[in-house]
């Protein structure tokens, strides 16, 4: 007997790489009862196969003109020397610099301690004073920019500094800023008046940003949608993806982003509430005009299609907990807790519960709808 | 050519981007759909390719280091609302001498022949399927341009995206699934 293919059949049969045998049968004994799904996958195969017809004739037509990729090659050299000459031009110098240096060095040298995210640091080259200050002054300037986005450092995968488009200018030889919330304790501790300095001026400045409206501070989003990106989990969530998607038909879970120092976990929340709900549309959604998320409590809508082995779900939970796992080591932490109030029994699902998909875009619903509620704790 | 350029041959440089220049430039044409638009972001992205390569580990191929570097530029511009999802790839970006149209293959072409992608998006399934992904969310459309045009694995594609494996190929079907939809819309 045969049943329906899984997403994943199906993804494999269209991209030819359904195997083993018994798979193939079984996928084709499934689609041979079902004409319209039959066509669906067939149309999809020539869509794949139609895509790469055109980008074969685009990548001829961008190999025609040599002349062009010359002059688009050359100029964007020209612009990153530019960029590097105005970086060093800029900017006055400042007598402190050598200050924020050693500030940086130090915060670094805690960084690297603690097991914080990549730090490089700052060289020393007495040979090459002026060069060294450019470096000095380029690192004060991304300081800055990386503070007011306190994940950006974090937002490439461990070992490669600078590979998003974002995080591009991040090259060897800079300083990365220290974790937000090792700049209470160290600011306390270090004698040096003009490091201390420059540590508030950076502080004041995430504060300040960070105090805008988040809907209407582009900046802002972006640095969710930079939030958005980081693969790396950090937190200790008490429920395991695994549990959490087992207790998801009959449960709320309750997604927890605890606050620390500078009220971190609060505005994080709202900011990556934000960049998620302008990024990943149909899986998640959070009402942005809704009271609750204004004081920093909101609830997120997870969606994804039901499967016997809560696959797509789970990819879905892992998403959000790596979304929200964010720098939270010291300034705060998550957790995935079942909550008191949900739903007591499951729904029934039928056939189009699972092939929900088959319909289009237009007639989808979710499968499953997990609502995921973000609250702050002060400590 | 990285390692020449690392150990100060600045002409590698440049050797390196010319290599890359039509699949970067095809991967923004295809995200954003005007052949100016795509020179533009391509040398964004290009500007940080440079200003990153220092940093670069050599954790992944360096071309797939390019364009997730591109493809960042692609998305980030979109968010900006510089590329609307409804900018039609077949959108003509000027005129010829005899007042027609002019697309992506006129512009890098002089000599009033057809180019192969003229010839090729000539056909009217390939224009609706260009249509089509024009329409498409740039996220999902983003899936479908790494898969199929770029020739990306599932590993890379999640790399590129920074999301898991898994969540590659749910999107990807499910991306395969709107794009059909959007066809179909003709």
């Amino acid at each position: 007997m045969s049943r329906h293919p899984l997403e994943n059949d199906l993804l494999d049969l269209i991209e030819g790489r359904l195997a083993p045998p018994d798979r193939v049968e079984s996928v084709r004994a499934a689609l041979s009862g079902d004409r319209a799904l039959l066509r669906r996958v067939e149309q999809m195969v020539a869509d794949r196969r139609g895509l790469i017809e055109l980008e074969k004739a685009t990548l001829q037509a961008a190999r025609a003109d040599r002349g062009a990729a010359i002059e688009l090659v050359r100029e964007a050299i020209e612009r990153s020397e530019r960029d590097a000459l105005i970086g060093l031009e800029g900017r006055p110098r400042k007598r402190r610099l050598p200050a924020i240096a050693a500030a940086i060095g130090v915060v670094a040298a805690a960084g690297l301690l603690a097991g914080g995210t990549t730090w490089i640091v700052l060289e020393q080259n007495a040979a090459n004073r002026a060069a060294e200050q450019h470096k000095i002054e380029r690192s004060s300037q991304a300081h800055m920019s990386n503070l007011a986005d306190p994940v950006r450092s974090t937002s490439a995968p461990a070992g490669e500094a600078g590979v998003s488009g974002d995080t591009a200018g991040a090259s060897a030889g800079e300083p990365l800023e220290p974790p937000i919330a090792a700049m209470p304790t160290w600011i306390n501790t270090n004698p040096d008046p003009h490091a201390k300095e420059a540590v508030r001026s950076w502080a004041a400045q995430v504060e300040k940003t960070l105090a805008e409206p988040v809907d209407s501070n582009a900046s802002l989003v972006e640095a969710g949608e930079r939030a958005l990106r980081r693969v790396e989990s950090g937190g200790s969530g008490r429920l395991s993806i695994d549990e959490a998607a087992g207790l998801v038909l009959t449960r709320q879970l309750k997604f927890v982003v605890s606050a620390s120092g500078l009220d971190w976990g609060r505005r994080r929340a709202e900011v990556l509430a934000s960049a998620m709900r302008s990024r990943a549309g149909a899986e998640a959604s959070a009402d942005a005009s809704d009271e609750s998320f204004r004081r920093g409590e909101l609830e997120i809508e997870v969606t994804a299609a039901l499967d016997p082995e809560h696959a797509a779900l789970r990819d879905a939970l892992s998403d959000l907990q790596r979304r929200f796992g964010g720098p939270t080591g010291e300034s705060g932490w998550f957790e995935l807790d079942p909550a008191a109030d949900g739903p007591a029994a499951l729904p029934s699902l039928g056939l189009n519960d699972i092939l929900w998909w088959s319909s289009g875009p237009s007639a989808w619903r979710p499968g499953v709808s997990v609502r995921v509620r973000v609250q702050p704790i002060e400590p | 050519m990285l390692q020449a350029w690392r150990g100060g041959d600045p002409a590698a440089l440049e050797e390196l981007l010319l290599m890359v220049e039509p699949r970067l430039v095809s991967l923004c044409f295809r995200m954003c759909g005007r052949p100016q638009d795509a020179r533009d972001l391509c040398q964004e992205a290009m500007v940080k390719i440079i200003q990153g390569l220092p940093g670069f580990t050599g954790r992944s191929r360096v071309s797939t280091w390019m364009i997730r570097v591109t493809m960042n530029v692609c998305l980030t511009d979109r968010r900006r609302g510089k590329i609307r999802r409804t900018t039609s790839l077949d959108a003509p970006c000027g005129q010829g001498t005899a007042g027609e149209d002019r697309t992506l293959g006129d512009s890098r072409t002089s000599d009033g022949e057809p180019t192969p992608a003229e010839r090729v998006e000539r056909g009217e399934d390939l224009g609706r399927l260009s249509r089509g992904l024009a329409r498409m969310e740039p996220e999902q459309r983003a899936l479908l341009i790494l898969r199929d045009a770029q020739g990306l694995d599932y590993a890379e594609i999640a790399d590129v995206m920074e999301i898991p494996v898994g969540t590659v190929k749910s999107r990807l079907f499910r991306a395969r699934v709107a794009l059909r939809e959007e066809v179909e819309k003709g």
